[in-house]
């Protein structure tokens, strides 16, 4: 699998890892230069299809305003913890790989940003499978439960049903 | 609800320079694709990721660009142990050193192994969106893992089979490289 499939999966962490010292926009810019394919519409050269993809990521998850503020960690000051998330989701989109597993991508973003996200990979997954593994209910095609709930949990409240769910056991 | 995080602030705050050095390459790549549309540009106010979406798909399929790789996954009898010891200790320089002098890892016996996952099968199509939830410790994480690739430390068992748009790799995974990014 690993030698066959390399650069076909990705899988983000919970848990952001960046350069804290580069900034929003050479984060992504890197990103999307690592994963820039030779065959590309015509006409365009790497540098512009990089620079174009990266302002769209930019814009569609909202990090604009902070494009030239280092992404910095805990002990660098940087962007915000929501918008740190929001580079690690914007990097991830950008690789456009055919599986990508999420691991709990909404964690600390308020509410709208995580909608806002959960459209985002609706859209995107068009092109692409995803793996989503969040608390956002509303907008997934599939469930899958890896545990089995108690019987008064079993009916869980959302309001878009998933058109199928499938549960299945697994005993810690 | 989608407009809400778009272009929060006015693009004209930025230095000069720099946003005619967008505008341009903006003006560049929108034009050389002969597309006037402003909802697809980034630069614009009125701009929409979908619309910017349909439009790179639609290009190019018309233009006969290969697209990304789109793939759906098969598995079946998927099992994934873990194993660890129950006490770890720190390292120190003298254990380090020590260790090259260590030979109980001969017979050591077996690494205590916990099952994570007990037979799982399962289809994910192309372009879905699969919702994996589970109570901490549930093995959430570990199925991702298994499913991208990212089994260091982790061990599926020889029965496991995952396949990938049909294809079945001929030998099992080493545990050395690894297939997928982890950002």
């Amino acid at each position: 699998m690993k030698s066959r499939f390399k650069g076909d999966l990705v899988y983000t962490q919970e848990s952001d890892q960046h350069f804290p010292h580069l900034t929003v926009a050479q984060t992504l810019e890197f990103a999307g230069a690592m994963r820039t394919p030779r065959n590309r519409l015509p006409g365009l050269s790497r540098t512009d299809r990089v620079r174009h993809v990266v302002e769209v990521m930019l814009v569609a998850f909202g990090l604009f305003h902070v494009r030239d503020t280092i992404v910095g960690d805990d002990h660098v000051r940087g962007v915000s913890g929501g918008e740190r998330k929001r580079v690690t989701i914007a990097e991830a989109a950008l690789a456009e790989v055919a599986v990508s597993a999420w691991d709990n991508p909404t964690r600390g973003l308020d509410s709208a940003s995580a909608l806002n996200f959960v459209h985002r990979l609706r859209t995107l997954s068009d092109c692409k499978t995803f793996f989503l593994f969040s608390f956002s209910l509303s907008l997934s095609d599939h469930l899958h439960l890896s545990h089995q709930w108690p019987r008064h949990a079993s009916q869980p409240r959302y309001t878009n049903h998933p058109r199928r769910y499938s549960t299945d056991s697994t005993r810690c | 609800m989608a407009r809400a995080n778009e272009r929060v602030t006015n693009p004209n705050r930025t230095r000069d320079g720099d946003q005619r050095g967008r505008e341009e390459s903006q003006n560049i790549v929108l034009s050389k694709l002969r597309i006037t549309d402003p909802r697809v540009d980034p630069s614009h106010a009125a701009f929409d990721f979908d619309r910017w979406s349909q439009t790179v798909a639609r290009l190019r399929a018309e233009l006969g660009v290969i697209s990304p790789p789109r793939s759906g996954c098969v598995f079946r009898r998927l099992t994934v142990r873990g194993s660890a010891s129950p006490i770890r200790y720190q390292d120190t320089v003298w254990t380090a050193l020590v260790s090259l002098f260590d030979f109980s890892k001969l017979w050591r016996g077996a690494v205590q192994t916990k099952t994570i996952l007990h037979n799982l099968d399962g289809v994910l199509q192309k372009g879905e969106l699969l919702l994996v939830l589970g109570m901490p410790g549930s093995g959430c994480t570990t199925f991702l893992k298994a499913i991208t690739g990212q089994t260091s430390g982790l061990d599926i068992d020889s029965e496991t089979v995952i396949e990938y748009r049909g294809e079945n790799p001929p030998s099992p995974p080493s545990s050395t490289r690894q297939a997928g990014t982890e950002t």
